[in-house]
């Protein structure tokens, strides 16, 4: 199979687009999960000595 | 006791006062509404049990009418909080500040409804699913669907991310509001404790979602605009229309911003949270907005009436002088030429002038998204020569028409009453401490140094 027949199967194939939206939205969810984990996890694991500067804070 | 910071804010008290109480009016104007909407879905469910889509006026070759003309509104106005929050925040633009969470509830709740409006028009939302189940990648409906549902969740996403903090303050000021309500600050709140990582880590996540809003936000109303354009029919199949689309989605987000901020300040009395500059710097943005919206108007017609294609000069006869022209006409008045005159000489200093122009630009980039999409379908490329198509909306489209912003505006209200509307911790100024109920929480004051760089940028 070329280059020129696979790319044409993937965008005519019916159901491909379909599991494209679908692994779009499950990656965003995954990474959201992950990013909100992450800014919670804040300073949890630091000694409070060390906690004492001040975030820029836009 | 544990500790969990707070930023200061001398706004606090005004912001929080619409959370503690539900009043009668309230009650009242929820219930007026959500009457709109039970008229709304008993419309929608005859139409889905009964009769289908012969409830509507839709026919052949007209397949798209109201429905999808609220779809592109609703996906447009919810362009205003990505606008307000993301494109002014990567752009450095501290006065947005506390307008932030207002235009991102627009956005919020306006995708639903936008959302909502491609099910009714479908007949059979069921069949929805179809497009994950079949869709191929070369079509534009599979990258709406795409596009939009990755908007609405990074929408939701970027929202409650920035709503934590504020969550968190209402979790530890607010005792005197009921049971429910405080276990629901509890619950959203995470375990908020406001320490200066946490706060670090929201800004560093906000600042690169906001890169990623921008783009989705660009992408979402072009391929919206790609349904359109992506087809060869006369007036849709231009390379302007993304752009076009893009801006006008911007310019009625902005335009409904300055609606509801006129709103809240007046009816929560935050004259001093929202002042009249803000509404100075959303008119100098508005003014740009309709100059934009000119351009692209004049770059549009023109092209289309020099090249004098017979395909193309039907439907813009349609809209010029046709069975469209009342409203292309007054689509004009509506979106340009009374608001421009009121923003350039009667809307600075005066939110009354500048509501009274948001009103008319979104009436009329509403009858814009109607000119659009209906005069083409009158007037195919292929089948003008068989029929010439007609379209009257009925009663059950303008009823689902109305229950869908009578949705919009009972969330949106609803919402004003539980929740901070204005972000505190954004326009606060410095840290202070409070109470909290999280015993793992935080660390003392004077742990935190110098408080003063928690100023706003």
């Amino acid at each position: 199979m070329t280059f020129g027949q696979l790319a044409y199967a993937f965008v005519n194939t019916p159901g491909i687009g379909g599991m494209v939206a679908i692994s779009v939205i499950t990656l965003a969810a995954i990474v959201y999960f992950l990013l909100a984990r992450w800014i919670l996890k804040g300073d949890k694991k630091e000694a409070p000595g060390t906690a004492n500067k001040q975030s820029s804070h836009k | 006791m544990n500790k969990t910071w707070h930023p200061k804010n001398e706004q606090r008290n005004v912001v929080l006062k619409p959370i503690h109480k539900v009043t009668i009016t309230d009650i009242l104007i929820w219930g007026f509404l959500a009457a709109v909407v039970l008229a709304g879905l008993f419309a929608w469910a005859r139409q889905f049990f009964v009769t289908g889509l012969s409830a509507t006026g839709l026919n052949r070759p007209v397949y798209w009418g109201l429905y999808i003309t609220n779809f592109v509104f609703f996906i447009g106005l919810a362009h205003s909080g990505t606008f307000i929050s993301a494109i002014l925040r990567i752009a450095g633009q501290g006065w947005r500040k506390p307008l932030t969470r207002a235009a991102e509830a627009i956005t919020l709740f306006s995708l639903p409804f936008g959302v909502t409006s491609i099910l009714i028009d479908m007949g059979r939302p069921d069949r929805a699913l179809n497009i994950f189940f079949f869709g191929r990648f070369q079509s534009p409906l599979l990258w709406d669907i795409t596009a939009v549902s990755l908007y609405l969740f990074s929408s939701v996403v970027f929202f409650y991310l920035s709503l934590l903090p504020d969550l968190a303050l209402c979790r530890d000021q607010l005792t005197d509001v009921p049971a429910w309500q405080h276990r629901m600050y509890e619950i959203l709140a995470l375990g908020w404790e406001g320490n200066h990582g946490q706060f670090e880590r929201l800004e560093r996540a906000l600042d690169g979602m906001a890169v990623f809003m921008t783009m989705l936000v660009v992408t979402v109303h072009t391929v919206v605009s790609w349904v359109f354009g992506m087809t060869i029919q006369p007036g849709w199949h231009t390379a302007l229309i993304g752009p076009f689309f893009l801006l006008g989605a911007i310019f009625s987000g902005t335009a409904a911003v300055v609606i509801v901020l006129a709103i809240l300040r007046k009816v929560y009395h935050m004259e001093e949270t929202l002042p009249v500059s803000l509404f100075n710097s959303l008119r100098k943005l508005l003014i740009t907005f309709t100059l934009g919206w000119l351009y692209m108007m004049i770059a549009e017609n023109m092209t289309t009436s020099y090249g004098n294609l017979p395909d193309e000069m039907r439907v813009l006869g349609q809209k010029t002088g046709g069975d469209f022209a009342i409203f292309f006409w007054a689509m004009w008045v509506l979106v340009f030429f009374v608001p421009l005159l009121i923003f350039i000489f009667k809307g600075k200093n005066n939110i009354g002038w500048m509501v009274t122009a948001a009103i008319l630009v979104n009436i009329g980039m509403w009858i814009e998204r109607f000119i659009v999409i209906v005069p083409t379908e009158t007037r195919p490329r292929l089948l003008y020569e068989i029929t010439k198509g007609v379209y009257h909306p009925t009663l059950t489209e303008w009823v689902i028409t109305a229950a869908l912003f009578a949705g919009l505006f009972l969330l949106y209200a609803m919402f004003t009453r539980f929740f901070p509307i204005i972000p505190l911790w954004e326009t606060g100024e410095s840290l202070e401490v409070g109470e909290s109920r999280n015993e793992n929480a935080g660390f003392l004051p004077q742990q935190l140094g110098d408080t003063s760089g928690m100023k706003g940028k």
